[in-house]
């Protein structure tokens, strides 16, 4: 397995910089011709990579490296043996590490996937860096201001080396294709987000071990935490600040341990609305104490609102609204009295392929795989500055660290323009 | 001491976990963590979801190696070895046979197939179709039509992933199921005593169950296997038979009924596997880790047709006639 070398020589050559740079903008995979007319040093050998941390969603995470044929999980790193010996269950081939310097002192790894606890990113992504490593770091990128500063700070210093933030619906082909959809004025003038997550969970996690289990649970704790809607919230407040064009300005926030009264010290319900300088807001809840309706984003115009939800999205149309070409020729879904136009990301692709768009798609992966896919890509033709790169990574994460603030204390916090900045 | 109970939906059935122990929080908790597990093996081997990793190898294995999971392999892997250990009788290449009998698609109705259809299908089935390379982790079919379904093992597969991750938490004493078919515990139950698990007559209308055998169970499986449930009867012969969707892989035919079929082992998978054998071949020679019978019902009540009572289980009710019992 051949580490590849990488540099801004492989695309620089093509002489089509503007071209790739926007394909890849686009969180599109690089169409074949265009691919080929690239010069790169991947001969074909997938990248050797190592998933640091293998809790819950590191699991998800090295799932996803394994299903992406540019990527090989060469290592699994986890100080808890527990964590290793799962690892040996589910990724028999891959190497079981406990501690990550091992796996940044491997010159054969190319690429670190940061999957800890939210407060232990910072000195793996800063040394993972300095190693030389490019590196994926989940988001919210750390708990508290100073540490995403300095993470995100590292990841732009970096210039010849990948750093991507888990900003995951900037690179997930429905989102992508439904902020097409609003930027082109299918919407109209947007007045409003709404989205809501809701889970009938503990949240909690469960150890034989009194000191791992308080280690584990870290997301209980409002010292180490980001709550609801800094670890989880984090993703659809990006979504509505993306497809409104905008930062949030101030968020006011509520909640209260409504039903998980088991010692922990974060929210297991809240209520938030994010305020736009553009003067929309956003509202948004989340709860572990009922499933009902589960999660989704809205997005509300003086044409239409769009719900994305599941992987899939539909467009509902205002009595007033001007005819849009394509919608005649579009499925159309009934939700009770309301005809919803199906939106589907890929659908003259589909066809193409011979396949029903209206069928499940056989090739529908979870976003966590196009996020990690759009990292691969920039692994083979890159880099080029990642779509959820430090900048992105660092402001949706201020917003979590603000949001969450307003939550648990209960009030208004505004968020200056001057916080955003590097 | 309350038992925690966790019950949700997963591979077309509810499932139900009894987790009993001093703290509930902490036993919620690796219950949560179980559940997400079972559905996470829900989600990969889902024989109708296109998504899914399983679809993905049934779509493209019979042009070019697909590679996989190492949970894949590692699923595939306990499946040749019981299909070994089985002489062939677990089979998770039987989803052909299982459409040409009708007993496969939501809304079938079932059916007996044509001997030439019979004969088609035969030529799809058997594990040995099935290729795999361990070092780059790829499945490949040696030809067009075979299609892996792991609908015999998934539930107890599942189970046994579910349990290992309670023990990981410190979990001692658990009860868990899927659609009460297959059942793995771990240690005994709150009072110290073995689990016990009955094995009702399916074809009893009453609306209290009328209990065929009660099995104890320390940290070991159960699954039963039987006609009932997705079957349909033919009254095209002289007399009436009933068709279940357990098919023998060696001769595509349905099995008939009215049979049941128990086993008992430290794996639910290895449970799930031989239950389903045991349906299929009740003269199969069963290995040292599994206790295995075979029941048939007659006019009489049920009797046992392969395997023996073991002593440690009961017979509660006067439903079965002629019981033996063996120390195995």
């Amino acid at each position: 397995m051949a580490p590849k070398h990488l540099s801004r020589r492989n695309f620089l050559k093509t002489g089509s910089l503007g071209t790739l740079a926007g394909v890849l903008a686009s969180g599109e995979r690089i169409p074949s011709a265009m691919a080929s007319a690239l010069e790169t040093d991947f001969n074909g050998n997938p990248f050797p990579c190592a998933v640091i941390g293998f809790g819950e969603w590191g699991r998800e995470i090295a799932a996803a490296v394994e299903d992406i044929e540019e990527l090989q999980l060469a290592a699994i790193c986890d100080n808890f043996p527990l964590m290793l010996r799962r690892a040996q269950r589910a990724h028999p081939q891959a190497a079981r590490i406990a501690d990550y310097r091992e796996v940044l002192d491997n010159p054969d790894i190319v690429a670190v996937f940061v999957a800890t606890a939210t407060h232990e990113h910072k000195d793996i992504v800063l040394d993972a860096l300095q190693a030389g490593k490019h590196v994926y770091c989940e988001a919210p990128l750390a708990h508290t201001i100073d540490d995403a500063r300095a993470i995100a700070q590292a990841g732009l210093a970096a210039s010849n080396q990948i750093f991507q933030a888990g900003v995951l619906y900037r690179t997930e082909p429905q989102y992508r294709s439904v902020f097409g959809f609003v930027r082109s004025g299918a919407i109209g003038r947007p007045a409003m987000t709404r989205s809501q997550w809701h889970q009938k969970t503990s949240w909690r996690r469960s150890s034989s071990s009194a000191e791992r289990a308080r280690a584990l649970n870290w997301r209980l704790d409002q010292d180490l935490s980001l709550g609801l809607i800094g670890e989880v919230g984090i993703q659809q407040i990006d979504v509505s600040s993306w497809v409104l064009g905008q930062k949030p300005k101030a968020v006011s926030g509520f909640g209260g341990i409504m039903h998980w009264n088991d010692g922990r010290t974060v929210k297991d319900t809240v209520q938030a609305m994010i305020e736009y300088p553009g003067g929309e807001n956003m509202m948004f809840d989340a709860t572990l104490v009922s499933g009902f309706d589960a999660a989704y984003d809205l997005l509300f115009g003086d044409d239409a609102t769009i719900i994305l939800r599941d992987g899939k999205a539909w467009m509902f149309k205002e009595v007033d609204a001007p005819m849009l070409g394509w919608e005649v020729y579009a499925r159309k879904d009934r939700f009770y009295k309301e005809t919803g136009i199906a939106l589907l990301a890929n659908a003259t692709k589909l066809e193409a392929l011979g396949q029903d768009p209206a069928a499940d798609d056989p090739n529908a992966k979870p976003p966590i795989w196009h996020a990690l896919k759009a990292f691969a890509d920039n692994l083979i033709y890159g880099p080029f500055p990642a779509i959820a790169g430090p900048e992105l990574g660092y402001e949706s994460t201020v917003v979590a660290i603000k949001a969450n603030e307003a939550v648990q204390q209960g009030k208004r916090v505004e968020i200056p323009d001057d916080l955003y900045q590097l | 001491m309350q038992p925690v109970r966790l019950a949700f939906r997963a591979m077309a059935t509810r499932f139900e976990f009894v987790l009993t122990g001093s703290d509930a929080v902490s036993l919620r908790a690796a219950g949560e963590e179980a559940i997400r597990e079972v559905k996470r093996i829900e989600e990969r081997f889902n024989f109708y979801s296109p998504a899914s990793e399983l679809s993905r190898v049934n779509r493209d294995a019979a042009s070019k190696p697909v590679t996989c999971s190492g949970m894949m392999m590692r699923l595939l892997a306990a499946c040749r070895d019981l299909h070994k250990e089985t002489q062939g009788k677990f089979d998770p290449t039987i989803a052909p046979a299982l459409s040409a009998w009708g007993l496969r698609a939501r809304g079938d109705s079932g059916r007996v197939p044509s001997p030439e259809a019979l004969e088609t299908m035969q030529e799809t089935i058997g594990l040995d179709h099935v290729t795999t390379d361990e070092t780059d982790r790829t499945i490949r079919f040696r030809k067009p039509g075979i299609q892996l379904d792991m609908g015999g093992i998934a539930k107890g597969w599942a189970l046994d992933e579910a349990r290992l991750i309670l023990e990981e938490a410190g979990v001692q004493s658990a009860l868990l199921h899927g659609g009460t078919s297959t059942t793995v515990t771990i240690g005994t139950d709150h009072e110290g005593s073995p689990w016990k698990i009955g094995v009702e007559d399916p074809y009893e209308t009453s609306t209290s169950p009328k209990w065929l055998i009660a099995v104890p169970l320390v940290s070991r499986a159960l699954s039963v296997s039987g006609v009932h449930g997705k079957s349909f009867t033919d009254a095209s012969g002289k007399e009436q038979t009933q068709f279940g969707h357990v098919i023998n892989p060696q001769t595509g035919r349905a099995v008939s009924g009215p049979r049941l079929a128990v086993a008992v082992a430290d794996s639910a998978a290895a449970c799930d596997a031989w239950s389903t054998a045991l349906l299929a071949s009740p003269a199969l020679r069963l290995p040292e880790h599994v206790t295995g019978t075979a029941f048939l019902k007659t006019d009489s009540g049920w009797t046992v047709t392969a395997g023996s009572l073991h002593r440690t289980w009961t017979v509660p009710s006067p439903l079965l006639t002629h019981p033996t019992s063996s120390d195995d």
